[in-house]
């Protein structure tokens, strides 16, 4: 069994797969999967502070063990070395979070098409089981990974740092990464991101930062998307505004139409000046979780 | 969904520890979880109850420490107590806060045999 994600040795179809996407491959099970039976964290655990642990005899046979373990250490450890090695590479990566449909996946074909940052650019595409989102990144041209979680909610670090392997990116580039469209389970797993995007749709209801707020609270920016849909619902984008700040410490909320191209220059400024910071100078958020 | 991940990463690393201790079997595990981590209890009693079947934590009685949530508010620096990140400053009204605890999720003590 893996320490941070849900799949269970037990279960055989629940590996994990790694691989790249080419575009014009119709299938996917046409594509080797790089990593298939590797599971991908199985055997690799990191020892847990050892030294920390304080030993007393109990009742006969019995030892209690006095211990201080972040359940989520395996993941933060791997958090640390992926932000260490997008630093070393100069890089700038970004992790995208919404719940399924928001537009995660329209934004970045469009972004990838439309914003210019003179350098390349790279996608790992995070789903359950389907390879259709990386297919259509594919075809804007950018390489692209797929990772498929099976029935994880979530992608992880030691995920990201298998990927990295397989994409192998140049010194000086941008990373954005799909996760599994999932408002709550991602935002416990930082993947050594330097920036996290959460994106709310108008057809989702103004209240969603208050019924998710983990999402909001652990982002560096908001957008909410599908604004040529608000003549036809019920959205009161200030409120939205409003439960997005109260939750959290976004340095902006961003109303965009990822289809009608509404806005976009706004999200492509934040990117520049994502790009133009010094790695150094980029206060990447660990997560306290 | 999480709460498996979590009961997963939580049964891994007591068993680590056990084997670092030549033992076979956890008789008892104490947990510290914050109750801002968004776990949901329901789901992860239904978790616990089935990802440590056949795991030496198989009849483990476990003991959770519920750690409530506290904030620094960013603007008049009270700290007050918060059952929701959108939970406001009682003194200044201003939902501009750091988290200061309620977000710990350790394995804090194991009885092992
Ligand atoms: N009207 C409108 N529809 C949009 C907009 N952006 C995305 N959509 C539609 O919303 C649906 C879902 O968009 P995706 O980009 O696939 O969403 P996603 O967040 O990647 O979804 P998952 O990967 O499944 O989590 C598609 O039918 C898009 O065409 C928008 O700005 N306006
Ligand atoms: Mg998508
Ligand atoms: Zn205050």
């Amino acid at each position: 069994m893996c320490a941070t994600c849900g799949c269970s040795a037990q279960d055989g179809n629940n590996s994990v797969t790694i691989r790249l996407v080419k575009p014009g491959l119709q299938h996917f099970q046409n594509l080797k999967p790089v990593q298939n039976e590797d599971h991908l964290h199985a055997d690799e655990h990191p020892h847990k502070h050892p030294d920390h642990t304080n030993q007393h005899q109990h009742n006969e046979g019995n030892k209690k063990i006095s211990l201080e373990i972040d359940v989520l250490a395996q993941n933060k450890l791997a958090a640390v070395r992926n932000r260490g090695f997008f630093e070393g590479r100069n890089m700038k990566v970004i992790n995208l979070v919404s719940s399924p449909g928001s537009g995660k996946t329209t934004l970045l074909e469009k972004t990838l098409v439309q914003w210019k940052p003179g350098v390349p650019v790279y996608v790992i595409e995070g789903d359950q089981q389907t390879d259709n989102d990386a297919r259509r990144i594919a075809k804007t041209g950018v390489k692209v990974v797929q990772i498929n979680t099976g029935t994880g909610c979530h992608l992880d670090a030691p995920m990201i740092s298998n990927a990295l392997h397989e994409l192998n990116p140049e010194f000086g580039s941008v990373l954005f990464i799909e996760n599994v469209g999932n408002l709550v389970c991602p935002a416990m797993f930082d993947l050594g991101e330097q920036a996290r995007v959460v994106i709310m749709s108008v057809t989702e209801g103004e209240d969603k930062p208050l019924k998710y707020p983990h999402m909001f609270h652990s982002s560096d920016i908001c957008l909410i998307n599908k604004t040529d849909l608000l003549p036809y619902v019920d959205f009161d984008m200030d409120k939205a505004i409003s439960y997005v700040y109260r939750v959290s410490h976004v340095q902006d909320c961003l109303p965009v139409s990822a289809t009608k191209n509404t806005g976009l220059e706004n999200w492509y400024r934040w990117l520049s000046n994502l790009l133009a910071q010094n790695s150094s100078q980029v206060t990447a958020k660990v997560q306290a979780l | 969904m999480h709460e498996l991940s979590l009961v997963c990463g939580i049964i891994d690393a007591a068993c680590e520890v056990m084997q670092n201790n030549g033992a076979t079997q956890i008789e008892e595990i104490e947990l510290e979880i914050g109750l801002l981590t968004g776990i949901e209890w329901e789901a992860f009693d239904l978790a616990w109850q089935t990802a440590r079947r056949n795991t030496p934590l198989a009849a483990a009685s476990c003991h959770i420490a519920k750690k409530e949530g506290r904030a620094e508010c960013l603007e008049c620096g009270r700290l007050y107590s918060v059952v929701s990140l959108a939970d406001v400053c009682p003194e200044c009204r201003s939902y501009f806060k750091n988290i200061v605890s309620g977000e710990e999720l350790r394995i804090t003590a194991l009885v092992v045999k």
